[in-house]
């Protein structure tokens, strides 16, 4: 039997390419708390940590100010790489710090009074 | 006739004074033992030298023999000598004698420091005799000296010469005369090395019978010499005056066996010398000790001060004891009479322990708080007779004294264990902080890993484990980073080196593949996979940076992105850096996993294999 010679190349071109990986694709979001944020949820979130600073919040609440900032820098990250569920996730527990960073700027707010 | 002229005038000068002492209307005195004689006979030069008198009393002279001069005048003695002379030797009459010196031999003997004979200067006294015997020993009897002449035995009293310079009390010294010094009969019969300063405070007093003995409370109890016109007062200033706790209204004069009452404190102040008792020989005085002194003494004695009325205090207090105790007084009060707390006193930790009935009841007062903030007086626990207090003691150094600090109640205690100076057990009160512990068991050491601090909370039934990251509150600054620890908590500060296993996976990122440092790193939110690279000591030279892999774990489902090193390096867009949290993964593939190298190899296997099935077509 006598095999034609383009089926003959056709099966070596298979063999080769299948030799060959499939990567994933290119990662994104490492920096995105350097970009402006897109995220609505961010922005806002943003929002209420910057007024809190304007309080005050980084004398009264240091710590609590410290543990949102990289709060709000991983749910950048994650909202720019598609790890959408997690940031919500974290996104909550920001808000529940930032809640307790503006209670204790009006605390001392009302003290100093 | 020339020999006749010269030894005429010879005789001449003899008498007409050329000796020491002769002179016109004296008589002559007398030669004695130890004199020297300068003898010269022109022609005989065996004569021609000095001789003394030797304690026969006689010279000692060549060929001839002893000729005894003691007790002759030179004249005379020059007349034996001569004619003894004459029998062996010619012209002795241009024989020559000369008085050189009065020599005095002596012997001192006793409480002297070298005792043995002495040849002394013929005007020399006793005093230059023991002088050159050494001196006077420690234990000398200075008023019974004695002189030995012969068989009599001459007593004078030494002490009195010392002490008034006349010469007259002293006997003159006579050629073989013996010095004895005595010793007193204080230093008793056994010999030993004494302290004569010791000796001299206990009196000089030599015979018991004559001696006046001071004691009691006097400073130094002594027996003192008798003086004729010494008062009780100069007694008592001999003895070393009176001691505090002296009864000088009541001291006693003991005279030939009768009692008299002598009231010092009255001569003092009126100055009355008839009220000064007279002090005889052999006399006593005897100053007693105050009564009210001893009874009345602020430390009462135990007879004095029944139970009933007695409080005691225990601990670290500077005078402990007991103490009568008065319904007025307070605990603060009470304290104050012990001497107060010591340096080492636990005041926030007062045991107080009272009688109710036939039971006890204890409480603790902190008094370390109520000075502090103060409070109602009404908080101070009541203390009542038969009631102890006891302040107990702070540990002293956790290394130096285990057994001493576990002495102190575990309910009192804060355990700190791990990587500080002094891992130990400390006292704790509610006014202390975490930072207070921690600095007291001398703070973390170099590899402590302060993010890691763990503080287990023992109150209540079970027990809570609280994380602290004692690096964040040093740069931070929040006290809310501190928890609040209390009496029984543990605080344990784990070491940084200590094995991987210890850790949990929430905190690091893996680092796996083609870096020179592969291994689990702690990862922070503000830091990236570029800082990780680097903490992994970047990849290797056969590392494939074009592909390197993020697995990123998440809560619900993980994804894998791939981040190209060398592109990001070339063009600086930080948007294709991939997102790493604590808990993902990064590999690193090594260049063998690239696409090329990965095709080139599946060719290498597969032409062969064309390669024949070309030759099979061509066929």
């Amino acid at each position: 039997m006598k095999i034609p010679a383009s089926n003959l190349w056709a099966a070596l071109a298979m063999c080769a390419l299948a030799g060959c990986t499939q990567w994933p694709q290119e990662g994104a979001g490492g920096f995105a708390e350097r970009s402006s944020a897109q995220n609505p949820r961010v922005q806002h979130l943003g929002t209420r940590y910057v007024n809190a600073l304007a309080g005050g919040a980084r004398r009264h609440a240091a710590s609590d100010v410290a543990e949102a900032e990289l709060l709000l820098t991983r749910i950048s990250r994650e909202y720019a790489s598609g790890l959408a569920l997690d940031a919500d996730r974290d996104a909550e527990t920001l808000a529940l710090v930032l809640d307790r960073v503006e209670t204790r700027v009006r605390v001392a707010g009302l003290n100093s009074k | 006739m020339f020999r006749f002229r010269f030894g005429f005038l010879v005789l001449l000068a003899l008498l007409c004074g050329r000796m020491p002492g002769l002179a016109a209307g004296q008589p002559e005195p007398a030669l004695r033992i130890g004199d020297v004689l300068t003898f010269n006979l022109p022609g005989e030069a065996v004569l021609n030298k000095d001789f003394q008198v030797d304690r026969s009393g006689s010279l000692e002279l060549p060929e001839i023999g002893v000729v005894p001069v003691a007790g002759k005048s030179l004249p005379q003695a020059i007349g034996v000598v001569r004619e003894a002379l004459s029998r062996v030797y010619r012209n002795v009459e241009r024989l020559t004698v000369t008085l050189k010196a009065h020599k005095l031999p002596v012997t001192v003997l006793g409480y002297v420091k070298k005792p043995g004979s002495l040849e002394l200067s013929g005007d020399d006294n006793v005093q230059t005799a023991i002088s050159e015997a050494g001196g006077l020993a420690p234990g000398a009897q200075l008023d019974k000296l004695q002189l030995r002449r012969g068989t009599r035995i001459l007593e004078f009293d030494y002490k009195r010469y010392l002490d008034s310079g006349d010469v007259s009390i002293l006997p003159r010294l006579e050629p073989l005369d013996v010095v004895f010094v005595p010793a007193s009969p204080r230093i008793g019969n056994v010999q030993v090395e004494f302290d004569g300063k010791a000796l001299a405070q206990v009196g000089d007093g030599a015979e018991d019978v004559s001696a006046v003995k001071v004691f009691g409370e006097v400073n130094t109890p002594a027996s003192i010499t008798y003086r004729e016109g010494a008062t009780i007062i100069d007694m008592i200033m001999r003895a070393g005056g009176v001691t505090r706790y002296a009864a000088v209204g009541q001291i006693r004069v003991i005279n030939d066996g009768k009692p008299t009452l002598f009231n010092m404190t009255g001569y003092l102040d009126s100055g009355d010398k008839a009220s000064l008792p007279p002090v005889q020989r052999g006399a006593t005085i005897f100053v007693p000790r105050l009564q009210e002194d001893v009874t009345g003494s602020t430390d009462a004695s135990w007879l004095r001060l029944p139970p009933t009325r007695a409080v005691q205090v225990l601990g670290s207090v500077n005078k402990p004891g007991r103490f009568e105790w008065s319904s007025e007084m307070s605990l603060f009060d009470l304290l104050a009479q012990a001497g107060g707390p010591g340096t080492q006193a636990d005041i926030a930790h007062i045991q107080i322990l009272n009688h109710v009935d036939d039971k006890t009841q204890t409480a603790t007062f902190n008094m370390s708080e109520f000075l502090s903030r103060g409070g109602s007086m009404s908080s101070i626990p009541k203390i009542g007779a038969g009631s102890v207090v006891v302040v107990p003691e702070l540990a002293h150094s956790q290394g130096d004294n285990k057994a001493q600090w576990v002495r102190q109640p575990a309910e009192q205690s804060i355990y700190v264990l791990g990587q500080v100076g002094v891992p130990g057990r400390y006292a704790f009160n509610d006014s202390l902080r975490f930072l207070d512990v921690v600095a007291a068991a001398n703070g973390p050491t170099n590899s402590a890993d302060l993010r890691n601090v763990r503080v287990s909370h023992r109150r209540g039934k079970g027990t809570q484990v609280s994380k602290v990251d004692l690096a964040r509150y040093f740069e931070i600054g929040d006290d809310k980073l501190l928890p609040k620890v209390r009496p029984g908590d543990v605080i344990f500060i784990p070491d940084r080196n200590r094995d991987w296993t210890d850790t949990g996976n929430e905190a690091n990122v893996r680092v796996l593949g083609a870096v020179a440092k592969p291994g689990r790193y702690r990862f922070s939110d503000n830091m990236t996979i570029l800082d990780l690279l680097a903490e992994a000591g970047g990849p290797t030279r056969d590392a494939y940076q074009e592909k390197i892999l993020v697995v990123n774990m998440g809560g619900s489902s993980a994804q894998a992105r791939a981040f190209n090193l060398t592109e990001f390096a070339r063009t600086g867009n930080l948007e294709k850096v991939p997102t790493v949290r604590a808990g993902d993964t990064v590999y690193i593939p090594d260049a063998g996993q690239s696409d090329w190298s990965r095709l080139t190899k599946t060719l290498g296997e597969v032409l062969p294999a064309a390669a024949i099935l070309a030759v099979m077509h061509a066929l």
